[in-house]
């Protein structure tokens, strides 16, 4: 029995170290610059991927892009507290997207990155605490995402036969009417599931507009440049952040419409071109200075 | 509790330091503690049918006893029939007291005279098919002969409620697993270490093959009206790889778990895919329950000592009597009565008891003839599971109407399942690993046995990283078998 359990707790320190070395391939391949932040700036930008294309550009109005893909309003929550906690945060612009309160969104988010940024408080109890932060952030065997992401990796290097083929990206103004259309209706039927918006997100925006009065930070709604396939498909379909804004009484700078028409500025239906985002971030940090 | 949810994999190192170290050599205790366990595991799924566990083990504990302090016979049938009852009539009323009902009024209304009666809203309590028909064996056995009864009530409750089996087998003979009960049990490294491996081994066929192959069966059967011929075609053989990997595995989790506290379970698959003719099949395909009807069915019916017809008739009742036992549905009895039809064949000519011995035994590859058998029995198989997974007949036959179309040879489009691919290479060498091991207790026993510690344990942590990575997790891909 002894030489059982003596082979058995070897056993489990190999383990241990494959561990190690996942979770070293995790951090190089997703984790990566989540958790950097510089806490120097006076504001931040919030956003999920439609911020994304703004890059470093922003640095030059005085604005720190803190945003990632994926982002939903819980990890906004997160960042926001850990901004009010160790900066002197005065200003923070938020997206308030049509989908940024979509069912889709709570279930697609980065909760388990940004738990990287949670206290014992933001938790209900030790346990919840230690789980989220250490257990399942380090302990990559317990961490679907984690077991997802190395799966991706390893499908697109193993498995994708047809990456062999020599493949020309097509960019978005390449595509034809219908190739648009089609990519947006499909974008669209992620992010509007249905009618009801997740009373989650819904909580944790109500949680930062409250954060935000009482830290005196002046918080700005931002709703990013559509293509004109993506606004004409979604119509008049909203899960409405905006609205809370109004009734808050907080500025909203609407852009969706901004570009429409100028498919040449777009990476696909709903995310600026790389290039574009110095411009936009020209026309959304002036124009507020402006306003 | 599911044997694929961290919730055992803490519960399971717990009860085994208990067993063996706070509980050693004291029979009695460990019985006591397998029990308590047992209770728990059950318990966490829904502790309100434990009760009827209990009565069960009653019921049969006492009827044991009774038809030990008989000899009249009638009084020994009337006990056996009220073990019998008692546990037939439980699984009647949670299982098919409903299908039952629904068929009545449908039968009143097709003649005219409609009749009105609310069907039950009744759970199905988990694993009830497979503990009943375990006690039933103790009962059957005692009166029988075959077995003593038991006096001790702790060391019959732990046989009734054996945790690592009770939910969904394998269904064990009371004489094979009861008499170890009263053994002192003691701590078999090497047991343990295969334990180990077979759990490993049966994690590896539910998270990686069964759980992955559901996900495309599921679509592929849910959208079954606007999928190509070649697509249902591919449905069919990934439900036939999501039920083997799901059962098995579970098979291979339960007697690897049984190994870890000194336990011998009965095998319950041998390599079934790798099978003949339709009877070999049958006779590596959920073999507790197969021998289980042959035992206690089959061969007081007269089994194959009579003459043709009673032995077509016995056949019939065996399959239709196993379909039903899968659940209540016509679709289960339509999926007996095919088997049936596929074993008649080899009864009438006397092939049924042809190749009793593994294929290719001794040999890497098998003839060409071998192969054409065992590709032609897996398809007829597969088709059959059409009707074993379908949800109701009118499914079953508009699924397989869309098979046998022109549509059936087109390419499948399988790139528009994200994943597919990589599951094909899966079953690929998961095949190619159950050929490798097909003359050993599983697949991978022998692997690496000769092989140094260090590939041993590479292998082991190759396993365990591709169960991760690669094996599906989704919570609401239950073991299929704890439905029957």
């Amino acid at each position: 029995m002894k030489g059982f359990i003596a082979k058995t707790l070897f056993f489990l320190g190999v383990m241990l170290a494959v561990n190690a070395l996942l979770f070293i391939l995790v951090k190089l391949f997703y984790i990566r610059g989540y958790e950097e932040v510089d806490l120097n700036y006076p504001t931040y930008l919030l956003a999920d991927s439609h911020g994304m294309p703004l890059g470093d550009f922003t640095e030059d109005f005085d604005v720190h892009n803190f945003s990632d893909h994926g982002d939903s309003y819980l990890d906004m929550e997160r960042k926001l507290k850990y901004l009010i906690a160790n900066t002197d945060v005065s200003k923070v612009y938020i997206s308030v997207d049509d989908h940024t309160l979509s069912p889709y969104r709570e279930d697609f988010n980065n909760v388990d990155r940004s738990a990287y940024y949670t206290e014992l408080e933001d938790h209900q109890g030790l346990f919840d605490f230690l789980e989220e932060k250490y257990m399942d952030y380090y302990v990559v065997f317990l961490h679907d995402k984690y077991s997802l992401v190395i799966r991706n990796f390893l499908e697109k290097e193993l498995f994708d036969f047809s990456k062999w083929k020599s493949q020309k990206k097509t960019r978005w103004i390449e595509l034809s009417k219908e190739a648009q259309d089609q990519k947006s209706i499909s974008r669209a039927n992620d992010f509007f599931p249905g009618h009801r918006r997740s009373m989650a997100l819904t909580t944790s925006l109500k949680n930062i507009i409250s954060l935000c009065k009482e830290n005196g930070i002046e918080l700005i709604g931002v709703r990013f440049p559509l293509s004109q396939s993506f606004h004409k498909v979604i119509g008049s379909k909203s899960y409405r952040a905006d609205e809370i804004f109004y009734k808050e009484g907080l500025l909203v700078q609407d852009y969706d419409s901004l570009y429409l028409g100028q498919d040449a500025f777009f990476r696909d239906q709903d995310h600026l071109e790389r290039e574009v985002g110095a411009k936009f971030a020209e026309i959304l940090f002036e124009g507020t200075e402006k306003d | 509790m599911a044997f694929n949810s961290i919730d055992f994999a803490v519960f399971l190192p717990i009860v085994f330091i208990l067993y063996w170290f706070v509980a050693k050599r004291n029979l009695r205790a460990q019985n006591l503690l397998i029990v308590m366990a047992s209770c728990f595991f059950y318990g966490m799924w829904d502790w309100r049918f434990l009760a009827l566990i209990l009565f069960s083990t009653l019921v049969d504990f006492g009827v044991g006893l009774g038809l030990a302090q008989t000899e009249k016979i009638h009084r020994r049938k009337l006990l056996l029939w009220m073990s019998v009852g008692v546990n037939l009539g439980f699984l009647g009323f949670f299982k098919y007291y409903n299908f039952f009902l629904d068929n009545f009024l449908d039968t009143f209304s097709l003649l005219g005279s409609p009749i009105q009666a609310n069907s039950l809203n009744i759970i199905l309590p988990v694993g009830i098919s497979f503990y009943t028909f375990q006690t039933m064996s103790y009962t059957i056995d005692v009166y029988r002969k075959k077995l003593q009864p038991t006096r001790d009530f702790i060391a019959f409750s732990a046989f009734v409620s054996f945790f690592p089996q009770l939910v969904a087998g394998p269904i064990e003979r009371a004489s094979n697993l009861l008499p170890q009960f009263f053994k002192e049990r003691v701590f078999d490294q090497k047991k343990a270490v295969d334990g180990l491996k077979q759990i490993l081994w049966g994690l590896f066929k539910k998270m990686v093959i069964a759980d992955n192959c559901a996900q495309y069966a599921n679509t592929i059967f849910n959208n079954s009206e606007i999928a190509s011929g070649s697509m249902l075609a591919m449905g069919a053989f990934f439900f036939a790889f999501q039920i083997y990997g799901d059962f098995s595995g579970y098979s291979d989790i339960a007697i690897g778990t049984s190994r870890l506290f000194g336990f011998d379970l009965m095998k319950n698959f041998a390599t079934p895919y790798f099978s003949r003719n339709i009877a070999e099949f049958w006779r590596r395909w959920h073999i507790s329950l197969s021998t289980w009807f042959r035992d206690y069915v089959y061969i007081p019916l007269g089994g194959s000592q009579v003459e043709i017809w009673p032995k077509v008739r016995n056949i019939f009742i065996i399959f239709l009597v196993s379909g039903f036992w899968h659940g209540a549905n016509w679709t289960f009895i339509v999926w007996g009565a095919l088997n049936a039809v596929y074993f008649l064949p080899s009864l009438f000519l006397g092939s049924n008891r042809k190749h009793l011995e593994i294929v290719a035994q001794g040999r890497v590859l098998p003839s060409f003839r071998e192969f054409l058998s065992m590709l032609a029995t897996f398809s007829f198989t597969t088709f059959a599971w059409v009707f074993f997974r379908a949800e109701n007949i009118d499914h079953a036959f508009r699924f397989v109407g869309g098979i046998f179309s022109t549509s059936f040879f087109t390419v499948p489009n399988l790139y528009a399942m994200e994943g597919s691919v990589t599951l094909l290479v899966f079953i690929f060498l998961f095949l190619i690993l159950e050929w490798r091991g097909r003359e050993n207790e599983y697949a991978i026993s022998e692997l690496g046995a000769r092989s140094t510690r260090v590939l041993r344990w590479s292998m082991y942590v190759g396993f365990i990283l591709v169960i991760n990575i690669f094996g599906n997790n989704s919570a609401d891909i239950e073991f299929i078998y704890f439905q029957f």
